[in-house]
């Protein structure tokens, strides 16, 4: 329970949220080809986990700890450079 | 012998309703009630069940309409749930009055307080006392027959008074159990067709319910329906006798008693924690405890009478409570239970022991304790307590991952994969930025994206987003903040073009500057996909499926740009998922316009929803890209009246290759596609004029 000065009032702390941990929803998982991918970041507008984004290299990468492996990136590269691959 | 079947609660209640043939059924999605009026959706839309079905646009409509059919002399069903009894409150009062024998299921489930879907009475809590008779059933077995029995009960003139039926959400709405079907023959026989005695047909009747009481006659007229309520009884304990000779099932009629021969203590149950109490008192009386149980099966009328009589038999009395009474220190059936024997001879102690709120378990191991407390007291000649609270630990999980993002949104988050409406919020929260508060009324964003969220997420009433809104702006301009903090609302389309329209409409001619985003994924997808004011022509859903009769919904959707433009709000659009720039550049834009304090800017965003358009998750951008590609979904803006057409394809695709990638057009017919396809023509040439012709004759300069 937060703690709270007013007795009986359940708080919502929201410094102690952050992301959330989803990845054990997935089946398959996005892998991009890093020879094909133009980083384009149309992957990176799409995500509905906001699990791709721009590493420090300017490369696009998946953060898994985030991705559902919903597969809308791997359909909508316009370059096909990411492929929905068993996720071992 | 008769026909069983394995079912849940809320199907056993549908079938109680289509074996009393009702007339008319007033439906609005609500958890977890709505498989009850989906379940009836789908006997109408097959020819089991000839009525006339209301898809209402909220619940306060939903019981209005209930109590219209019922004077008119049809038999009438309903069913809700928490918020959703709570908002159709004004109306229940009107039904007493107007003597209408509505019967309607109630899915108990916590009502906010703190939003919660779990099973307790708060929901019937402050709904007790209009003169509606409340009773509780223990399994799904007894929802089916309870239906049927309060048809018969409210019906009868001695009692002409509307009823609820409460099944506790989830243990009963959603479980499954064996359940006897009795035959359509059987129950024509026991239960004739509604006759009202004055309904307000001119053609038949000169004499109707009156509306109003002259002032000197309210306090007979309450006495009279006190008495209405006493008479009830005694129809209550006659239609559950008969019912049980006739189908071989019988409950009681007011209370059930279980092993109270010889019993010096006395517990009393209700609803599902029955089948609980049952075994633990077996325990008790196994181990020499002479305990008995007595189930509640109807709160009102209050079975004052059989308390007086138990309390002379007893000791003590333990009552279980899944309620509180706040400010009279105790639970909901307890205050009942000791009013009923303050003028009674007996003085013994009663004990309440208040459990199972938020819809937690009662396992048996609690109750047993409750009887052993309760066996010290009667030792004692008194409680140590009056009221206990039974709590459990809890033990908060912190699974967030702590690291820094630049969005007001951390990644991840409840929502089915591929959920179009993530891609919507995050760039709206990217784009509006830190300083921004979210109001959200009922929808899945509510529990998508509050537990990932930096800014604060206000849960509005489902009725009541934008006048949440409109208070929220007036307190940041009472305190000169107006200027830095965004108010932005996100909805779904129930919560914008039906249940929450009216107050839209009118936070919109005020000229509040707030943003209004409705991301609109064509249902109620948070109820389990039911058709809404803005779902598509033949779209089938839950409420409007595809059947031998029915063949998805009937009706053309709301054009809800045109009503907002109806408004002169200075700034509307629509926008794709698909179209990410578009959509960044008018959230941009909309923030400007309430920035500047020129008033309400609205945003319209076609959701396509994998789980409830049925197609893969994968596909939610490219469905949504086909629906621009083929006009079906027009981009567009009107900039204080202006309007522009933003995405204009060269050649519009034929719109079967949009509608062929969804499940919910499967069933369409030739005639039906081509019909679609001729609306979409029609839809974008209009747009196409509208632009050309510039500014809407209506916006005033």
């Amino acid at each position: 329970m937060e703690e709270s000065e007013v007795k009986g009032l359940y708080l919502l702390d929201s410094s102690k949220y952050g992301g959330m941990y989803v990845a054990n929803w997935r089946v398959l998982k996005p892998e991009i080809d890093e020879d094909a991918c133009v980083s384009c970041r149309l992957c990176i507008g799409y995500c509905p986990e906001a699990a791709i984004k721009t590493g420090e290299d300017g490369k696009t990468v998946i953060d898994y700890r985030y991705c559902k492996g919903c597969g809308v990136c791997a359909n909508e590269c316009p370059r096909r450079a990411i492929e929905m691959v068993e996720d071992g | 012998m008769q026909e069983f079947d394995v079912m849940p609660g809320n199907k056993a209640v549908a079938h109680g309703a289509r074996l009393a043939r009702v007339e008319v059924i007033p439906s609005y999605p609500i958890t977890p009630q709505t498989t009850i009026v989906e379940y009836l959706a789908d006997f109408v839309a097959n020819g089991e069940l000839n009525a006339e079905y209301i898809h209402s646009e909220g619940e306060h409509s939903c019981m209005a309409m209930a109590v219209g059919a019922s004077i008119t002399g049809a038999r009438t069903f309903t069913a809700t749930s928490s918020h959703g009894l709570a908002y159709m409150h004004e109306v229940l009062i009107q039904a007493t009055s107007y003597r209408t024998p509505i019967v309607m299921a109630v899915a108990n489930r916590t009502v906010g307080w703190y939003w919660c879907l779990g099973p307790d009475y708060s929901d019937i809590m402050p709904e007790l006392n209009l003169g509606w008779l409340v009773s509780f059933a223990e399994s799904n077995q007894e929802c089916l027959d309870m239906v049927l029995q309060l048809y018969r009960v409210c019906e009868d003139k001695r009692v002409l008074l509307p009823s609820m039926l409460n099944l506790d959400g989830f243990y009963l709405s959603y479980s499954q159990e064996k359940v006897y079907l009795p035959e359509q023959a059987e129950v024509d026989g026991w239960l004739p067709p509604y006759m009202a005695p004055y309904p307000i047909d001119p053609t038949v009747n000169k004499k109707w319910p009156a509306a109003f009481l002259p002032a000197p006659l309210h306090t007979t007229y309450r006495r009279l329906l006190e008495e209405v309520m006493e008479d009830t009884k005694k129809v209550i304990n006659e239609v559950d006798r008969s019912y049980g000779e006739t189908f071989g099932r019988s409950y009681g009629g007011l209370v059930e008693e279980y092993r109270t021969e010889g019993a010096n203590l006395l517990l009393v149950a209700m609803g599902s924690m029955t089948t609980a109490a049952r075994r633990a008192v077996d325990r008790l009386r196994s181990e020499g405890e002479r305990i008995g149980l007595v189930k509640l099966r109807f709160m009102r009328p209050f079975p004052r009478a059989e308390f007086r009589r138990l309390a002379e038999q007893v000791d003590a009395i333990g009552v279980v409570d899944r309620m509180v009474l706040h400010g009279t220190g105790g639970g909901m059936v307890f205050t009942d239970v000791k009013a009923a024997l303050y003028n009674a001879d007996s003085k013994i102690p009663v004990m309440n022991f208040v459990t199972g709120l938020g819809g937690e378990d009662i396992p048996i191991d609690d109750l047993y304790a409750m009887g052993r407390k309760l066996a010290g007291a009667a030792r004692a000649g008194k409680a140590e307590r009056d009221v206990e609270y039974i709590e459990h630990p809890f033990q908060e999980r912190d699974e967030a991952i702590h690291e820094e993002t630049s969005s007001p949104i951390y990644p991840g988050s409840v929502g089915c994969a591929g959920c179009g409406s993530s891609i919507i919020i995050r760039h709206f929260l990217d784009v509006l930025g830190p300083d921004t508060i979210i109001v959200n009324p009922p929808s899945c964003s509510v529990i998508n994206y509050p537990g990932v969220s930096k800014v604060p997420f206000v849960l509005a009433n489902f009725a009541a987003g934008a006048a949440y809104e409109t208070g929220i702006y007036r307190a940041l301009k009472a305190k000169k903040k107006a200027d830095r903090v965004y108010v932005a609302g996100y909805a779904g389309d129930g919560g914008t073009v039906d249940i929450g329209l009216q107050s839209l409409s009118a936070t919109a001619e005020r000229g509040e500057p707030v943003i209004w985003l409705c991301y609109d994924n064509e249902a109620y997808m948070n109820t389990g996909v039911q058709r809404s004011g803005s779902t598509p022509l033949f779209s089938a859903t839950t409420s409007t499926p595809a059947g031998s009769v029915w063949k998805g919904k009937p009706t053309q959707r709301k054009n809800l740009v045109m009503i907002m433009a109806a408004h002169g709000v200075p700034y509307l659009a629509t926008a794709s998922l698909a179209y990410i720039q578009d959509l960044r550049r008018k959230i941009r834009k909309a923030a400007e316009i309430t920035r500047a304090g020129e008033g309400l800017a609205f945003l319209h965003v076609q959701q396509p929803c994998a789980t409830g358009w049925y197609f893969p998750p994968e596909k939610t951008v490219e469905v949504a890209r086909l629906a621009v590609e083929t006009g079906a979904w027009p981009v567009v803006e009107i900039d204080h009246g202006v309007v522009k057409v933003n995405v204009k394809p060269r050649e519009l695709k034929p719109v079967s290759e949009y509608l062929r990638m969804q499940g919910r057009f499967s069933h369409l017919t030739d005639e039906q596609l081509t019909k679609l396809q001729e609306d979409v023509g029609r839809s974008w040439e209009n747009w196409l004029r509208l632009e050309k012709e510039g500014r809407l004759p209506w916006y005033l300069a």
